[in-house]
């Protein structure tokens, strides 16, 4: 019994009390304690299990409730940013209170929806918008040109009617519509380039230029009016930047041009400095960042507008428009040529102390433009020429072949006009082409008649004709027509005879020099007086050139201080010296002193023992005239020139020549 | 159909189990016995002796059924002649083919669709995937024709199991008998009585019938857990808690019981598929819900043959049974006995897996842990 499990012995002592287990159960009852000890193994083993799974779930149970909570958190901040793409948040508050994630849906689906239709209606509007503003853009392109047509002619017929002799009032009235006109055409300019550039219908060419005559030429405009305004331009180009460069040369021009036009606007006194460097080596890629500044020491920008200044039709003071002028497009322009240049254009500035501005252009090196032709070119450029021809196809043409050489062309319909034209330019024609047969005057009958009015300033004449011309039996054509070239006429041949021609003139000059030519109108001529005039730049050159003409004096030119001394020295004739100070190689100051050097000495130049010496200065400070007197300069007068103040000083030279 | 039985033990030598004996010989003989008696030529011989122009086909098993006994080491010997159905055997080994579907496609092959009323199918218990063997199997058979029978076992030693028709048992066979005839009726039933507990688990990591991870964790690890002590009778303990597996897509979940454990690579082997993805439950049972369920497959069985007297009735009960039972397992047996009547010769094994269609006309699966028995008459 002893074996049996406790169950079992329980029941069998309840069963048999002393009795006494009968031996033939024994077998039986091995079988039920089996069976109960089977079934608490078996009990066991499910407990066990149950307890474990038990276990196992409430651990599951932990997790799920502790990923309910951070579902819960994440869901209530997932409401929050869905609620926050609503324009008012509204229906938050509603919803809020239950957790119910299909309204949640519900709302954001309503919101991807409501984003689609909004998404479409931009997409829509975007193109909308991109066509009204093309079309803006196309009708802003055609319009400049309508307007530009008629108001060429007023540009062109005020300038007519100024050669004409008129009384102050009109000739003062129409120095004002010149000027609107002029300034209304560099706005409808503005607004054509920006039209353009906004259509995306201007194109960046590439092509060889010399990049430091490029910087010069872009300066050169200015010019005038930094003399004007008395301030220094200096341009500054790195020695490590390569002449040669591709690009658009018209459009990097232009960029400089506008920089320094605003700088000038802008700056009352002291300098602008224009540099160009080079940022990084070409490499392998042959590619150059170039550097350009513009540094002015102007009004400054203030910093809250430094931002703005390149936007379209924005200027750092709304009052600037009423102040200086311009259409607010001028750096939006710079801007956006810059861009497609592959650049970028930004500004620095201090108020009362100036700006610069500075742009990056990428240029690859550029191949070497034949020297030679380079020279003729420049030779050509800027030369003013009259084109006379009857047929208006074959003017041009001309006119297109010339400009292309950076000629400025003037045109007339036939003979009569072209004399007109002729006698009455304000800047002297360089040279004249004109086609033999026309009706009325024909070439040779112009010729001659130009040559009697204007004798030995008439300019070099270029005959086109297409029959076989020997003239009409005189023999002053080798005097009147300085070359013939018969139609049709070969681009190449056309430039060759005209660099021939103008060298020509400038041999003539030189040569001629010391004997004026003697002609009917001599008489009249002697009155005037040969002045040599020394300055460098150009402008200041043709400035000064045309105001002395005015008054009836011949005038040569020297670009520098030891040019001036060679040419005193070559000639014999020259009455006065105008000087300006500020020269490469010799300046004023030093040629003055070596020639009253000289003079002490005993030499004598054009027959002068004092040769009179006016000092042309924009060095305004008081300090500086006496620089002038101390270096033997005997007149000052300071720049800009006025035709006034050049009066003056001519009237006190005669007094004292007649002393 | 007439079927005779005899059995050998050690002990009791060769006895007569069935009533009468065969007037005329088989055309198939069922021998179950364990791997040992298997080897055993003189025992081989002497079957071969009393049937020489019979079918015999031969498996190891984890214990044998004769009538109401469950037995270890013996042989168990069923002589069936069919008067009324015709026999054709196929049989393939797996190291032939690239995997077990190749092989079951191989033996459906062989069998002529045509006429076909049931096919029984043993195979080798270790080398062969019984779910890929079915699934093979019904590329040519159609589904309505049912399919039945089981792995071979070895006892609870896992190690190797050997089956053979007509030569000597061999690791990796695998035999398929395909029975023709109109009058051929055949009935079969399959329930475990095994119920799912705890937390439901999604399988991480597997590859084939190899189980590595349950959600993330070492799924031997849990078995451990699990076992308590009796972890140390790894992997035979193992039986005490299949897997239910719901596979994706089928409605049912399957049982899947363990054939062996890998220490070193953390690993667990079923005798079916056990895909990545599927979701898994323990499962238990206790004495009563086992033998309720081998009840309940008899009376599946029984209803499913359409006749009132089954002559021959096939148990194939799974050696994880055998293992809660214990002592007990001629309960199971009984429980059979009672639904199918007197007259019925019942013999069958403890297997390594079982095959049958879970239902009436649905495809057969491979089964773990049921008492699939499949019975069988002439009308």
């Amino acid at each position: 019994m002893g074996d049996y499990c406790k169950l079992l012995r329980r029941q069998l002592r309840w069963h048999f009390k002393s009795r006494g287990i009968p031996p033939e159960i024994v077998p039986f009852l091995q079988t039920v304690n089996d069976s109960y000890n089977h079934y608490e193994v078996d009990r066991q083993r499910i407990e066990r299990s149950m307890e474990l799974s038990s276990e196992e779930l409430g651990e599951a149970n932990a997790r799920i409730r502790a990923e309910a909570e951070q579902q819960k958190v994440a869901l209530g901040q997932l409401k929050k940013a869905i609620f926050s793409l609503q324009e008012d948040g509204k229906g938050y508050e509603h919803t809020n209170r239950q957790d119910d994630i299909l309204s949640l849906l519900r709302i954001l689906h309503d919101q991807i929806r409501m984003q689609k239709e909004v998404k479409e209606k931009l997409r829509q509007a975007k193109v909308s918008a991109e066509s009204a503003s093309r079309a803006k853009s196309e009708f802003l392109a055609n319009m400049s040109h309508e307007i530009r047509t008629p108001l060429n002619g007023i540009i062109g017929m005020t300038e007519l009617t100024l050669e004409l002799e008129l009384d102050q009032q009109p000739y003062h009235n129409l120095i004002i519509i010149n000027n609107s006109a002029e300034h209304l055409l560099k706005i409808i300019n503005d607004i054509l380039d920006f039209s353009k550039i906004e259509a995306g219908k201007l194109d960046i060419e590439e092509v060889d230029f010399n990049l430091h005559e490029v910087i010069d030429k872009a300066v050169e405009p200015v010019l005038l009016k930094a003399h004007q305004k008395s301030i220094e331009l200096i341009v500054d180009i790195d020695a490590d930047i390569g002449f040669w460069v591709k690009g658009d040369p018209v459009r990097f021009r232009q960029v400089i041009n506008n920089l320094t036009n605003n700088a000038i606007k802008f700056t009352d006194h002291g300098e602008i400095l224009i540099s160009a460097s080079i940022l990084d080596d070409p490499g392998s890629s042959g590619t150059n960042k170039i550097q350009v500044s513009v540094r002015d020491t102007g009004n400054g920008i203030p910093e809250d507008k430094l931002d703005r200044i390149f936007e379209s039709f924005t200027q750092a003071d709304g009052s600037t428009t009423r102040k200086y002028g311009g259409t607010g497009l001028g750096l939006t322009i710079c801007k956006r040529l810059v861009e497609l240049m592959g650049g970028k254009i930004w500004v620095e500035s201090e108020i009362e102390k100036g700006s610069t501005f500075f742009f990056t252009v990428s240029c690859k090196t550029g191949d070497h433009v034949d020297q030679l032709e380079e020279d003729q070119f420049v030779s050509l450029r800027d030369r003013h020429v009259l084109i006379i021809d009857d047929s208006r196809t074959n003017r041009n043409i001309l006119k297109r072949t010339v400009k292309s050489w950076g000629m400025h062309p003037t045109e007339a319909e036939d003979g009569v006009k072209g004399f007109q034209l002729a006698c009455s330019a304000s800047i002297p024609f360089d040279i004249i082409l004109v086609d033999f047969q026309m009706p009325q005057l024909n070439g040779l009958q112009f010729s001659r008649k130009l040559f009697q009015s204007l004798g030995r300033e008439t300019p070099p004449i270029l005959m086109l004709t297409s029959v076989d011309f020997t003239g009409d039996g005189e023999n002053d054509m080798d005097t009147i027509i300085s070359d013939t070239l018969s139609k049709p006429v070969k681009q190449s041949e056309l430039f060759d005879a005209m660099i021939i021609v103008l060298n020509k003139q400038l041999v003539n000059i030189i040569e001629k020099g010391n004997e004026p030519p003697v002609g009917p109108d001599e008489a009249q001529m002697t009155d005037g007086r040969k002045i040599l005039l020394v300055e460098d730049n150009l402008v200041n050159r043709k400035i000064a050139i045309t105001m002395l003409k005015s008054f009836g004096h011949t005038t040569f030119s020297a670009e520098n201080g030891q040019l001036a001394i060679d040419a005193l020295l070559a000639r014999d004739d020259i009455d006065f010296v105008f000087m300006d100070v500020q020269m490469p190689i010799k300046d004023g100051f030093e040629a003055t002193r070596e020639i009253r050097e000289r003079e002490l000495k005993g030499e004598q130049f054009c027959g002068h023992t004092h040769i009179p010496i006016v000092a042309m200065t924009a060095h305004a400070m008081t300090g500086d005239k006496q620089r002038c007197l101390d270096a033997g300069m005997d007149y000052y007068v300071s720049k800009p020139v006025s035709k006034k103040a050049l009066q003056k000083v001519l009237a006190q030279l005669e007094e004292n020549r007649i002393a | 159909m007439k079927v005779e039985q005899q059995v050998w033990a050690e002990s009791i030598g060769w006895k007569q189990t069935s009533e009468k004996r065969l007037e005329l010989p088989p055309q198939l003989v069922l021998v179950f016995g364990s791997r040992e008696l298997m080897g055993n030529e003189d025992l081989v011989q002497k079957i071969r002796a009393d049937y020489p122009d019979s079918h015999i086909l031969m498996n190891s098993t984890a214990g044998e059924i004769c009538d109401t006994y469950v037995m270890d080491n013996s042989l168990v010997v069923n002589g069936i002649h069919f008067e009324k159905t015709q026999l054709k055997t196929a049989v393939v080994n797996i190291s032939d083919f690239k995997n077990s579907r190749l092989a079951g496609e191989q033996l459906a092959k062989e069998l002529d669709i045509d006429g076909l009323a049931h096919v029984f199918v043993i195979s080798d218990g270790l080398k062969v995937n019984g779910s890929e063997l079915v699934i093979g199997l019904h590329t040519h058979i159609p589904e309505h024709i049912p399919v039945t029978g089981g792995l071979a076992g070895d006892g609870s030693l896992f190690e190797k199991t050997l089956v053979g028709l007509d030569t000597l048992p061999q690791e990796g066979n695998i035999v398929v008998l395909g029975l023709y005839g109109d009058l051929l009726r055949v009935g079969h039933g399959s329930v475990g009585g095994w119920d799912a507990f705890g937390p439901k688990r999604i399988i991480t990591k597997a590859d084939s019938n190899v189980l590595y991870e349950l959600d993330g964790q070492s799924a031997l690890g849990l078995y451990k857990r699990y076992l308590g002590e009796e972890a140390a009778g790894l992997p035979s303990t193992g039986l005490l808690f299949p897997l239910a597996v719901t596979i994706e897509g089928r409605p049912e979940p399957v049982v899947r019981t363990i054939l062996a454990v890998d220490e070193n690579k953390s690993s667990m082997t079923f005798a079916g598929d056990i895909p990545v993805g599927s979701k898994v439950q323990l499962m238990k049972a206790n004495f009563d819900r086992l033998v309720d369920g081998a009840e309940e497959s008899a009376r599946h069985s029984f209803q499913s043959i359409q006749s009132d007297q089954p002559e021959l009735v096939l148990c194939i009960s799974c050696v994880g049974r055998k293992l809660i039972l214990g002592q007990r397992i001629d309960d199971e047996i009984e429980v059979v006995r009672d639904i199918m009547g007197d007259d019925a010769v019942i013999s069958g094994f403890y297997s390594y897996g079982e095959i049958s269609p879970l239902k009436v006309s649905t495809r057969c699966e491979l089964h773990n842990q049921t008492m699939t028995i499949t019975a069988l008459t002439e009308v």
